[in-house]
C-alpha cells in the first residue's frame, strides 16, 4: 500500500468525518514520540505514555488547525503535558526512590535519570541542576534534547514565540554552566574528555 | 568550542539513550488508538457523542412553580421570535484594551469509558463528571480557560469502586484546576463564521449538520447545534437573536416562567432504544443560561435509570471584567 500523502493537517481534518485515517498520523510520528517520553520518563512508563498521546491525541483531535502540516508540534505538547502529570503522580507513589535523590533535587524531571547514570553522584548533579530550572525552561530543555524539535517546533508544542524558545536556551546555559563544569569536563564525569 | 547547550542535550542523549519501540510495543499503542477509533464508530455508544459536549446541558425541572406557560408550535414560535426581537436590542459588549469577556459555567457530563478501562466486564461503563469552568476572552483574542475536575457521580457503587481502584481519577484529573491558553477559537464551532440574518444562519446550520453524518431527525442536530454554537463563545445580541429564530422553525415546545423571567425550549426524540428530552433556558436578552439532557427511558447497558438527567450546565451571564484585576 503506498503511503498517504497528504498532510498531518488533511488526514486529522479527514479523520474527523473517517476516524482511521488518524493511524496515519500515528505511523508517522510515534517513534519519535516513544523515544522522547522513554528517555524522559524511562521504558515502563514512557511506553505506556507514548501510547496514551495518541489516544488522547485523537479524542481532542477536532481542535487540531487543518492548516497545519505537521503534527508532531502538537504531539510532543500533549506528550510534554502527560509527562508532568505523571511526574506529580509518581512524586506522590514513590517516597522510597526519592530517599535515592538529594531532597533539593526534582525526581521527576527525568524520572529514572539515577538508573541510568553509573555514578550516581553525577545524576544527582544533572537532576539537580534540570530541578533549579523554571519549569518552561525545562520543558524547552527537554523538547530540544529529549525530543530533538526545532527551535520552530519547540515554540508550537509550548505555545510560545520562537525568540522566547532561543533565550530559554540561552539561560539555561548560562544557568547551569557553573553546575555542570564538574559533570561535563571532569575526566570521571559520564561525558568525560569525549563531551567537550 | 561547542556551545553548551549542546554539550547538555548530547549529554543528556546520551544518558538516556536512543530507545526506539519493539514490535509489541507498537502494537500495543496501535491496538489502544483502534480501541478508541473503535469506540467512536461503534453503534452502541455513537449515540452518545453528543452528550460529551466541552459544556454539557442540564433539564430544568420546574414543575409547580408558578406562572409557567407551556406552549406548542406555533405559539412556541411565537415566544422564541418576540424573545429574538428583544434579544437584538441589548447592546452589544465592547471591549477596551486591558478588558475581558468573562464566563462562568457549572456542567455535568456523561462520561463512558470501556469498562476494561478499570477492569469492568461490561463492554461500557458511565458516570457523570461535574466541572467547573471559567473563560476569560480577552480583547486581543487571546483566551484563557480555567478547568477544575470534580468528584464523579455513579449509577453504580461497584463501578465506583472499580474505578477508584484503577486510579482513573487521576486519569480525568479529579480535584485538579489546570488553565489553557488558546489564540482565536477554541473549536471548529467557534471558530466558524456564523450568519447573524436568520435565513442565512438556518442555512449555514442546515449545511453544518448535514456534513456531520448523524442520523438524528434534523430539527434535532440544528437544536443540538444552536446549543453548541451559544456555549462555544461569547455571542453578539444579533447572532442570538438569530439563533433564536433559527429555533421558532423547529418542531419544539417552550415554557415561559414570568417569574424568572426566563425561555425554556425542549425537543423530545427518540434515539435508537431511548427517548431523550433536551433543553435550552434562555433570560430575557437571550443569553443561554442552562441547558440539559434527560434520558426518559432506561439505558441499561449503561446501567442508567429512567428520568436520570445525564448532562448539565449553568452558565453565567458574560460579563465585562478588566483582566488582572479579574483573573485569579
Amino acid at each position: 500500500m503506498l503511503p498517504d500523502e497528504r498532510t498531518d493537517g488533511e488526514l486529522i481534518r479527514a479523520s474527523e468525518s473517517e476516524p482511521r485515517l488518524f493511524e496515519a498520523v500515528f505511523l508517522r510520528h510515534y517513534d519519535q514520540v516513544f523515544r522522547y517520553l522513554v528517555r524522559r520518563t524511562g521504558r515502563d512508563v514512557g511506553s505506556d505514555l507514548a501510547s496514551e498521546v495518541f489516544a488522547v491525541a485523537f479524542a481532542v483531535r477536532h481542535k487540531f488547525w487543518p492548516e497545519a502540516t505537521s503534527a508532531a508540534p502538537w504531539l510532543f505538547g500533549i506528550a510534554a503535558n502527560l509527562a508532568r502529570r505523571h511526574a506529580r503522580s509518581a512524586e506522590r507513589k514513590t517516597r522510597a526512590y526519592l530517599r535515592l535523590t538529594p531532597p533539593d533535587s526534582d525526581p521527576g524531571v527525568v524520572d529514572g535519570l539515577e538508573d541510568r547514570v553509573d555514578a550516581q553522584r553525577h545524576a544527582h548533579s544533572l537532576n539537580r541542576a534540570l530541578g533549579k530550572l523554571r519549569q518552561k525552561d525545562r520543558e524547552v530543555l527537554l523538547l530540544f534534547a529529549l525530543g530533538e524539535l526545532s527551535y520552530g517546533e519547540i515554540a508550537e508544542a509550548l505555545g510560545i514565540p520562537v525568540g522566547t524558545v532561543r533565550s530559554s536556551l540561552s539561560r539555561t546555559r548560562r544557568r547551569l554552566r557553573t553546575d555542570l563544569d564538574e559533570l561535563f569536563w571532569s575526566p570521571e564525569g559520564p561525558i568525560g574528555k569525549e563531551g567537550v | 568550542m561547542a556551545e553548551h547547550h549542546y554539550e547538555l542535550s548530547d549529554a543528556l542523549r546520551r544518558i538516556t539513550g536512543t530507545p526506539s519501540p519493539t514490535g509489541e510495543e507498537r502494537q500495543a499503542a496501535l491496538g489502544r488508538l483502534h480501541q478508541a477509533i473503535n469506540k467512536e464508530t461503534a453503534p452502541a455508544p455513537r449515540r452518545f457523542r453528543r452528550l460529551r459536549p466541552v459544556a454539557a446541558m442540564i433539564l430544568v425541572a420546574l414543575v409547580g412553580v408558578a406562572a409557567l406557560f407551556t406552549l406548542r408550535a406555533p405559539r412556541a414560535t411565537a415566544t422564541l421570535l418576540e424573545l429574538a426581537e428583544a434579544t437584538r436590542r441589548v447592546d452589544p459588549i465592547t471591549l477596551a484594551p486591558g478588558q475581558a469577556i468573562h464566563t462562568a459555567a457549572q456542567t455535568t457530563q456523561l462520561t463512558i469509558i470501556p469498562g476494561e478501562e478499570i477492569s469492568v466486564e461490561t463492554a461500557f461503563v458511565a458516570y457523570l463528571l461535574p466541572v467547573t469552568r471559567e473563560t476569560w476572552h480577552q480583547e486581543d483574542g487571546s483566551i484563557i480557560i480555567r478547568t477544575t475536575v470534580n468528584t464523579p457521580v455513579f449509577f453504580d457503587q461497584a463501578v465506583e469502586q472499580a474505578y477508584y481502584q484503577a486510579e482513573h481519577d487521576t486519569i480525568d484529573r479529579v480535584g485538579e484546576s489546570y488553565e489553557d491558553a488558546f489564540t482565536g477559537a477554541t473549536s471548529p464551532i467557534a471558530d466558524h463564521h456564523w450568519p447573524t440574518d436568520p435565513d442565512s444562519l438556518h442555512q449555514a446550520m442546515t449545511t453544518w449538520v448535514q456534513q456531520g453524518g448523524s442520523q438524528l431527525p434534523q430539527d434535532v442536530q440544528l437544536f443540538q447545534l444552536a446549543g453548541s454554537i451559544l456555549r462555544a463563545q461569547p455571542t453578539t445580541p444579533a447572532l442570538r437573536g438569530a439563533i433564536l429564530e433559527v429555533l421558532a422553525t423547529l418542531n419544539l415546545t417552550t415554557t415561559h416562567d414570568a417569574a424568572a423571567q426566563t425561555l425554556t425550549a425542549a425537543i423530545t426524540y427518540q434515539d435508537d432504544q431511548t427517548t431523550l428530552t433536551e433543553h435550552l433556558t434562555f433570560d430575557k436578552n437571550g443569553h443561554l443560561i442552562s441547558d440539559g439532557t434527560t434520558t426518559n427511558t432506561a439505558i441499561p447497558e449503561l446501567g442508567i435509570p429512567a428520568d436520570t438527567t445525564i448532562a448539565e450546565g449553568h452558565y453565567t451571564v458574560p460579563g465585562q471584567v478588566t483582566w488582572t484585576d479579574s483573573r485569579p
